[in-house]
C-alpha cells in the first residue's frame, strides 16, 4: 500500500468532496471555532461594509454587542443609520483600512493626530475621519472638534469593556495626506472636502504594511484590555472603483488576496485571533456567484445568511430574538448596510 | 366658510374658545378623539369621506362632531391642529443629550442641529397629523395645519428645568423652538398644507406659553386640567388660535 501525506486526511481537505460535493447553503465543516464566544462576552464590531451585517445578526441572536453610542429613542431605524447609529459599537461608520483603524485607536488614546482632520462642503462641516456619519454636515468646525472629542471617549470605552472584537477587513486602497501619512476613510471630495493632488495621493497598502497595522491595533488594545480576543473575516464585496491603474477585477483580486493573505498569517499565528471564512462562503467558487446581487458586487440577504448560518454552527444563538423591526416604511432595512465606498459609483464619466 | 378642525385633547380648546365667543362669519366643526386613537389608520379614506373605522376613533368623533365621518365636500377648509407634533420630543433629547454650545447636562453624547432637525421630521411622520394631512390633500381644499401649543412657561419654573430660566436656558429655547417650528413647517408644506405658527402674542419672554392661557384649561367634557399641566391650554387660548387659523384660511380661499 502506497502511504502519502493526504492519505486518511478528512473529507474537508479534497475539493471534491469538501467543495464540489456540497451545497451552498448547507457547507459542513468549513469553520472550526478557536475559541468559545459566551453570551456574557462583550463583543465590539468594526470593519468594511459587510461587517455591519455580522454585528446586526450577532446582536439578533442575543449575543452582547457594545453600543458605546446609542440613537435617541426618537429617530427611526432609517434615520439613526443615515447618521451612523447602531451600525458598530461606535459611530465611526466604515472602517475599510486597518491604517484607518490603527490611526482611530491610537487618536482615541492621544498617540496620533490626524492632518486635514475637518472638511467642508457649501458652508457645512465634517469630520474627515468618518465624513458620512453627520450627512448634513455640522455648523462649524468647532463643533467637529467637540464631536471627536465625544466620539473618542465612546471609542476608549469600546475598546476598555470589550471582550471580542470583531473585525472584517474590507480593502487595501486608500487616500492618504502625502505630508504626514494620514489616511482618510474616503477619498477627498468624494462625501465632503476636496481632492488636492499636492496634498492627497493614492495608496494601496501592502501585506506588510497591513500585518504591521493590525498587530500594533492588537498590542494597543492588549496593553489596555489583555484579555480580549480577535475575530476577523474578509468582507467579500469587491471594490467598486481602484484607481491603482489595473483593470477593477484584477484590482480587486489583489486587494483580496493580500487581505486574505494577512488574516490567514494572523490567525495562524495567534491564539487571540480566530479566522471566519465568510469571504470565502460568499466569494467562493461553491456558492457560484449566487449570494451576489445583479451588480455582482451587493451581498444578497440569503448570502448573508449562509454566512452566519455557518458561523452560528460554531457559535450557537443565545436565544431566540425578535428581529429588530424598522419603525420606518423601508421593507429591507434590516438587510441594508451603509456602504460609502458603493458613492465612488457616481464618479464614473 | 365652513371649516373642519381636527385635533386631538387640544380640540377643547378651540371647541370651547368658540363657544365662548364665536369667531364671525366661521362655522367650524369639530372631529377629535384621543391621540392614541387616530393613529394608523383608526381614519381612513372611503370616497370622499374620511371615515373613523375604529370603536375608539368613532366615539370620539361622535363625541365632538356628531357623526363618525368627515365628508370632504361638506366644508371649504380644514384646520389640523395639534395631534402630538409638539416640541416636546426636542426638550427631552436636549435634556439626554448635549449640544454643542448649548451644553447643560450631563448627557454623554453630542448631538447636532441636522439630528434635531431630523428627529423632528422622523416624529412628524408617525403622528395621526402626517396621515390626516395625506389624506385632506386630496380634497384640494386649503389645509392649515398647526402645532400643539408651546408648553406652558410653568414647565420652566419646575425645578429640574431650571436652565430655562437664565439666559442662556432662554437661548436654548428660542433655538430648539426654532428648529422644531421650521422643520413642521417643512413638513406641512411637503404634506400639502399650509403653517401656522403659534400665536406671537401667546409666548412669554422665556419663549414658551405665557402660564396665563395654561391657567383654567379643560377636556372636551368640561372637566378642568390641573393647572400643573403645562401642555393644554384654556378656551381663550383657544379662541385667539382659531381666530388666527380663520383668518388664515381665508387667505387661503
Amino acid at each position: 500500500m502506497i502511504f502519502s501525506p493526504y492519505t486518511g486526511l478528512p473529507d474537508r481537505a479534497f475539493w471534491r468532496t469538501g467543495v464540489a460535493s456540497q451545497h451552498p447553503f448547507s457547507i459542513s465543516d468549513l469553520y472550526h471555532k478557536k475559541f468559545a464566544i459566551s453570551p456574557k462576552m462583550k463583543i465590539a464590531t468594526a470593519g468594511s461594509c459587510f461587517a455591519q451585517h455580522i454585528g446586526r445578526h450577532l446582536s439578533n441572536a442575543g449575543y452582547s454587542v457594545i453600543d458605546t453610542e446609542p440613537p435617541s429613542p426618537h429617530l427611526t431605524s432609517a434615520s439613526a443609520m443615515e447618521y451612523g447609529y447602531g451600525i458598530y459599537s461606535a459611530r465611526y461608520g466604515n472602517i475599510y483600512l486597518t491604517a484607518q483603524l490603527l490611526q482611530l485607536f491610537q487618536e482615541a488614546y492621544g498617540q496620533f493626530a490626524p492632518a486635514d482632520a475637518i472638511w467642508e462642503r457649501d458652508g457645512r462641516y465634517y469630520d474627515a475621519m468618518r465624513p458620512s456619519v453627520e450627512p448634513r454636515g455640522l455648523n462649524s468646525p468647532e463643533e467637529v472638534v467637540a464631536h471627536r472629542a465625544k466620539h473618542l471617549s465612546a471609542v476608549r470605552q469600546m475598546i476598555e469593556s470589550m471582550n471580542l472584537f470583531v473585525f472584517t477587513f474590507g480593502l487595501t486602497e486608500g487616500w492618504i495626506h502625502k505630508e504626514t501619512g494620514t489616511c482618510y476613510p474616503t477619498a477627498p471630495g468624494t462625501v465632503a472636502g476636496s481632492f488636492d493632488p499636492e496634498k492627497h495621493s493614492f495608496k494601496n497598502y501592502k501585506v506588510h504594511e497591513i500585518r504591521a497595522h493590525f498587530l500594533a491595533v492588537r498590542h494597543l488594545i492588549r496593553a489596555i484590555n489583555p484579555r480580549c480576543k480577535f475575530l476577523i473575516t474578509v468582507s467579500p464585496v469587491p471594490l467598486t472603483a481602484t484607481a491603482s491603474g489595473k483593470h477593477v477585477l484584477a484590482a480587486s483580486t489583489y486587494s483580496k488576496s493580500v487581505l486574505r493573505a494577512v488574516t490567514g498569517e494572523l490567525a495562524d499565528r495567534f491564539a487571540d485571533v480566530d479566522y471566519f471564512p465568510s469571504f470565502e462562503l460568499i466569494s467562493g467558487s461553491l456558492s457560484r456567484s449566487m449570494f451576489y446581487s445583479a451588480n455582482l458586487r451587493n451581498v444578497e440577504p440569503q448570502g448573508v445568511e449562509s454566512v452566519m448560518r455557518v458561523f452560528f454552527s460554531q457559535h450557537p444563538k443565545v436565544a431566540k430574538v425578535k428581529v429588530k423591526v424598522p419603525r420606518t416604511k423601508s421593507a429591507n432595512l434590516a438587510d441594508e448596510v451603509v456602504c460609502e465606498e458603493a458613492l465612488l459609483e457616481a464618479f464614473k464619466a | 366658510m365652513k371649516v373642519a378642525v381636527i385635533s386631538n385633547s387640544h380640540l377643547a380648546s378651540l371647541k370651547l374658545g368658540q363657544d365662548l365667543q364665536p369667531v364671525v362669519g366661521v362655522h367650524p366643526r369639530f372631529f377629535g378623539a384621543g391621540k392614541h386613537y387616530m393613529l394608523g389608520t383608526a381614519l381612513s379614506p372611503d370616497g370622499t369621506r374620511i371615515v373613523a373605522t375604529t370603536q375608539d376613533a368613532r366615539r370620539g368623533m361622535r363625541v365632538t362632531a356628531g357623526v363618525q365621518y368627515i365628508d370632504l365636500h361638506e366644508y371649504d377648509a380644514f384646520f389640523v391642529y395639534g395631534l402630538t407634533v409638539k416640541l416636546q420630543t426636542l426638550l427631552d433629547v436636549y435634556r439626554s443629550h448635549q449640544v454643542f454650545g448649548y451644553e447643560v447636562s450631563a448627557g454623554p453624547e453630542l448631538v447636532s442641529e441636522a439630528l434635531l432637525r431630523r428627529i423632528v421630521r422622523d416624529e412628524f411622520r408617525s403622528t395621526a397629523a402626517a396621515r390626516i394631512l395625506s389624506l385632506l390633500a386630496k380634497s384640494g381644499k386649503p389645509v392649515l395645519f398647526s402645532p400643539a401649543p408651546l408648553p406652558s412657561e410653568v414647565l420652566a419654573r419646575a425645578s429640574e428645568n431650571g436652565w430655562m430660566q437664565d439666559e442662556r436656558g432662554v437661548h436654548v429655547l428660542a433655538w430648539l423652538i426654532q428648529i422644531f417650528d421650521q422643520s413642521a413647517r417643512e413638513l406641512a408644506v411637503e404634506y400639502g398644507a399650509s403653517y401656522m405658527a403659534q400665536p406671537a402674542a401667546s409666548v412669554a419672554l422665556c419663549g414658551l406659553t405665557a402660564a396665563t392661557h395654561s391657567t383654567g384649561a379643560m377636556r372636551v367634557n368640561g372637566r378642568a386640567y390641573d393647572d400643573v399641566d403645562v401642555d393644554h391650554m384654556n378656551p381663550g387660548y383657544g379662541r385667539l388660535v382659531l381666530d388666527q387659523a380663520c383668518s388664515a384660511l381665508t387667505g387661503l380661499i
